[in-house]
């Protein structure tokens, strides 16, 4: 270095460039803007390191709020819930927000933009299309419309609405409140430094978002496209098919299980036949459908039973809800009990909902299932248009625009334009679209003392469709398939087109009202004591109005077991209950199985045939991870649904013509397929029977034994050993709504089952682990026990904190996985031995 | 080095260390350099010496706010850091990296600096 006391050349370059590289690292972040991102991340300060704050619980913390009256009491019970005594019903709800901002926020944000349509502008422009499709399908215009419409209801004086209001704005408020203290406090959850945002205020109307989001989850389908498409290529072979109702049995839990209503069937099956130039719109439509959603999307294979006092050996009722979610991490569910006077409902709760989904309080518990009814409440009409105008019922009319980040989005008196070619509009009608306070429903439920309040608020209830099972502590039990129905009609009194498909949108079909509400399914009190509802058609043939066919309920094998299981046995306990919640049987191959082994009896010197049966000949249906018998049963069962629907849409020219429509055996287990219930009910019924005819008019015999070669081959060339245990192939998976793998966990192996058993393993089985994990499965394991409502139990497989360095960001998937279950700590006053920390939560100013 | 040159630096050192640190509250990270400049202007006239003794008490001054601000409190740094790292897609700990060496760098320019000036302050 240079002499200590002169000024030389050598101290002009060091400071040259130092004083460089200063520069350098000052503009750097400015310029690009990923190095902005990590030094932004890496700042001791305001980074990512606040963020390890958020996972602390500290045992005592005194925080100062806005908008609070009064202070508010938050203890955590040593399983991670969150217990909120409030002394009203605003403080309670704004602690709420606060306190599941505290442990949810970048999920909350994520959701409402996932559901607005806005991900691009965090997440990159390869999400533009995912954000067209959620902004051409209304979410948010119906989101605002329905808080606009409980604002409107709640100044005249209603009370759900006003209920709605109070909740939802002191929610908002409390939501906002920790964004400010995170914000403060330098405690965002690192996503947001990282995708260099901030959150923006929640409102009211975001919680319609999230109540959209759901309904989209729930009661969103593109079936009619498919069965368009299906009639357009194979005309009447279409309604063989996908049946108006299951040849296979039925548990119908709301009764009419007479003869067939004629005219039903006959609409079912009057398909309007598309042309070519409709078809290709049906199949864009098809191709830009199910956009890839970021969070967990409901999957149609819940289960929610409830049985009477009378076959307990309580004396009350035991209700169970298991309904089925895609997994994900953070974990859809947030667990709370939320006291205030006259208020005291324990159950989860959706990010950005105020009121338990599922739950109970001191005098009623309740589950849910979804419907699966019509189309899943979305139609398809084809309009003529001409330049701004459509055409309907013999007048020209203007389309309304609405105009959305840049978007035009144009809509008929049916709803949105989904696709335009010559003149001619593919418009939806989605039912999600109409009015739902589904979050005053919920409201108002959370404070029934009786089944009648339940019913008489699911009146109010209109999308998504959903099985509302409930009990009382008087011991009465029910279910409520809820939702606004529509019934189709032509202007000239012929018979409709099938709603199941799409329809002409001239005026020639309209609706022409809808099923009243003492009409929709439902039951109370039946003499049985049973009700099973586990997404299978809940009213039988002779119900007097169309109601969808076999294209959106479930098969109905997991309502089966449900439902013998429970008229076959009395004294029934929760520990009854458990066991059978994680019941591994399934019916499916339990009906499929003696035609399969009558087959394969007749070709027993063909080495793969003889291990084949060899293993099934003596297998109990179980679809236990240690079993060879369930994953050769699971492979003959897939390559028999290839050789069969695969075989016909190629003869038929459906494919190539659409070949981007794949559905898959087993409700979509296998990769880059998905389910078609029909399909599946048609090869139970033709491997029950050993009778393919029309469907598949050869040898059965053969199509088992050539379907049990490929599949025998298959497993060979997976595990040459021969360890093709079902172990091997099932196991669960839970994605990080980050996308990184490191927050993600899985696969983990389960107790057993597949699609078709109670204990569901969503979309796995069709390959080897990891390359297949089920990625869903029963969300909530719940059992309220009426007898004594503080000895209900209930575990979700994730955990209450999005922060994966908390300790409960995951740790109720271990419980989960064995089958096991917590107790919910139902009390007004949480001891100190079960309790962890407490927060007391004051009025600030 | 003898035990003066010890002592002179083990004071830029401690200089760096406690404004480095103070400065680290202000959320203006580069304004650290203060602190490799102050420490240095008034002790320091050899760049080495003055860059080494800033660059560890500017990580050193990182790592006591990351301990006293959040890690005393239970806050798990560590993990928070992985698993940062883990969504950016940048390899774990790649954020603990980097706010030490920043920090340490930023000293390390201020140091550099702090000498020059010291120079020509004894120069005039």
């Amino acid at each position: 270095m240079s002499n200590p006391k002169e000024v030389g050349g050598r101290d002009y370059i060091a400071l040259g460039v130092s004083v460089l590289v200063l520069i350098i690292l000052l503009l750097l972040p400015l310029y690009i803007a990923p190095i902005g991102v990590l030094f932004n991340a890496a700042n001791p300060y305001d980074g990512i390191y606040g963020y390890s704050l958020n996972a602390v619980v500290p045992k005592y913390e005194v925080l100062n709020i806005k908008g609070l009256y009064a202070p508010v009491i938050v203890t955590i019970d040593k399983y991670g819930v969150y217990h909120i005594y409030a002394s009203n019903l605003h403080d309670l709800f704004l602690a709420f927000g606060f306190i599941q901002a505290e442990n949810r926020l970048f999920q909350l944000d994520l959701m409402r933009r996932a559901a607005m349509g806005n991900l691009s502008a965090i997440l990159g422009p390869s999400y533009k299309s995912y954000d067209l499709f959620q902004l051409k399908i209304g979410n948010l215009i119906t989101a605002e419309r329905d808080w606009n419409e409980t604002l409107e209801l709640a100044e005249e004086g209603n009370p759900m609405a006003n209920l709605t209001v109070m909740a939802l704005e002191a929610y908002s408020q409390g939501v906002n409140d920790y964004i400010a203290y995170a914000e403060e406090h330098h405690e965002l959850p690192f996503e947001f430094i990282l995708l260099n945002y901030r959150p923006q205020p929640w409102t009211p109307v975001d919680s319609f978002l999230i109540q959209q989001y759901m309904i989209e989850g729930l009661e969103f389908s593109d079936d009619a496209l498919i069965l368009s498409l299906m009639y357009y290529k194979m005309g009447n072979l279409t309604n063989t098919l996908i049946p108006p109702f299951s040849l296979i049995p039925q548990v119908y839990f709301a009764g009419y299980n007479g003869g067939p209503n004629e005219t039903v069937i006959e609409e079912t099956e009057n398909i309007w036949l598309i042309n070519s130039t409709i078809a290709q719109m049906a199949y864009q439509l098809y191709n830009e459908w199910d956009p890839p959603f970021i969070n967990p999307h409901p999957q149609g294979h819940s289960n929610a039973w409830v049985v009477s006092g009378k076959k307990t050996v309580t004396g009350y009722p035991i209700l169970v809800g298991g309904p089925v979610l895609d997994f994900s991490l953070p974990f859809i569910w947030f667990e709370a009990q939320l006291v205030a006077s006259g208020f005291n409902v324990f159950g989860v709760f959706l990010p950005g909902v105020p009121v338990p989904v599922i739950g109970f309080n001191q005098h009623v518990a309740w589950t849910l299932t979804d419907v699966q009814a019509i189309s899943g409440g979305t139609f398809f009409f084809v309009q003529a248009i001409n330049g701004d105008y459509y055409y309907w019922d013999g007048h020209w009319y203007p389309i309304k625009h609405y105009y959305i980040n840049g978007v035009e989005l144009n809509w008929t008196n049916w709803g949105p334009i989904m696709v335009e070619k010559d003149h001619l509009a593919l418009v939806m009608y989605w039912l999600g679209n109409n009015y739902s306070n589904d979050i005053g429903v919920l409201l108002t439920i959370a404070q029934a003392t009786n089944w009648m309040q339940i019913y008489d608020a699911l009146q109010y209830w209109y999308v998504p469709y959903q099985n509302f099972v409930f009990a009382d502590v008087n011991g009465n039990i029910g279910v409520v398939s809820a939702g606004l129905y529509p019934i189709f009609a032509m202007r000239n009194g012929s018979l409709p087109y099938s709603p199941n498909a799409i329809m002409p949108g001239n005026g020639e079909e309209y609706i022409a009202g809808y099923i009243s509400y003492s009409d929709i399914p439902h039951v109370i009190n039946p003499p049985s004591g049973v009700i099973v509802a586990s997404n299978q058609r809940p009213v039988g043939p002779s119900y007097p109005y169309w109601f969808g066919n076999t294209m959106s309920f479930s098969p109905g094998t997991r309502a089966w077991v449900v439902y013998e299981y429970l008229i076959n046995h009395n004294n029934i306990t929760i520990q009854d209950m458990m066991k059978l919640q994680w019941n591994e049987t399934d019916l499916a191959a339990c009906w499929t199985l003696p035609t399969i082994l009558k087959a394969l009896e007749t070709d027993l010197s063909n080495p793969y045939i003889r291990t084949a049966y060899d293993y099934l000949k003596d297998w109990n249906c179980v679809m236990s991870p240690d079993s060879k018998a369930a994953t050769i049963w699971f492979y003959i069962y897939s390559e028999t649904y290839f050789n069969v629907f695969y075989r016909l849409f190629n003869e038929t020219g459906f494919w190539p013509e659409f070949e981007n429509i794949r559905p898959g055996p087993a409700g979509g287990s296998w990769p880059n397929t998905f389910g078609l219930r029909s399909f599946d009910e048609d090869l139970i019924y033709i491997l029950d029977t050993g009778n393919g005819t029309p469907i598949y008019n050869g040898s059965v015999y053969s199509l088992i034994i050539n379907s049990t070669i490929s599949a025998m081959k298959l497993l060979e060339t997976y595990y040459p050993n021969g360890n093709y245990v079902w172990g091997n192939f099932y196991g669960f998976y839970w994605p990080s709504i980050t996308g990184a793998r490191a927050l993600s966990v899985g696969s983990l192996p389960g107790l057993g089952g597949d699609y078709f058993t109670l204990n569901d393993a969503s979309g796995g089985g069709g390959g080897p682990l990891p390359t297949s994990p089920a990625t869903g499965g029963q969300s909530w394991t719940f059992i309220a026990n009426l007898a004594n409502l503080s000895n209900s139990y209930g575990v979700f497989p994730g955990g209450q904190s999005e922060n994966p360095a908390s300790p409960f960001y995951d740790n109720y998937i271990p419980i989960w996985i064995k089958g096991e279950y917590l107790p919910l700590i139902f009390t007004t006053n949480v001891t100190s031995q079960n309790m962890i920390a407490e927060i007391i939560l004051k009025p600030s100013g | 080095m003898c035990l003066r040159d010890l002592l002179r630096y083990s004071i830029v050192f401690l200089i760096t260390l406690a404004l480095s640190y103070a400065l680290l509250y202000t959320g203006i990270w580069a304004l650290t350099t203060i602190a490799g400049l102050v420490a240095t202007v008034t002790f320091s006239r050899e760049y080495l010496k003055a860059a080494i003794s800033s660059f560890i008490g500017g990580i050193t001054s990182s790592g006591l706010f990351l301990y006293l601000n959040y890690a005393v409190f239970g806050g798990p740094v560590l993990e928070v850091a992985y698993y940062a790292g883990a969504v950016a897609g940048i390899p774990g700990y790649t954020f603990l990296l980097l706010t030490f060496l920043l920090t340490g760098i930023y000293c390390v320019i201020g140091s550099i600096i702090g000498v020059f000036v010291r120079k020509i302050i004894h120069k005039h």
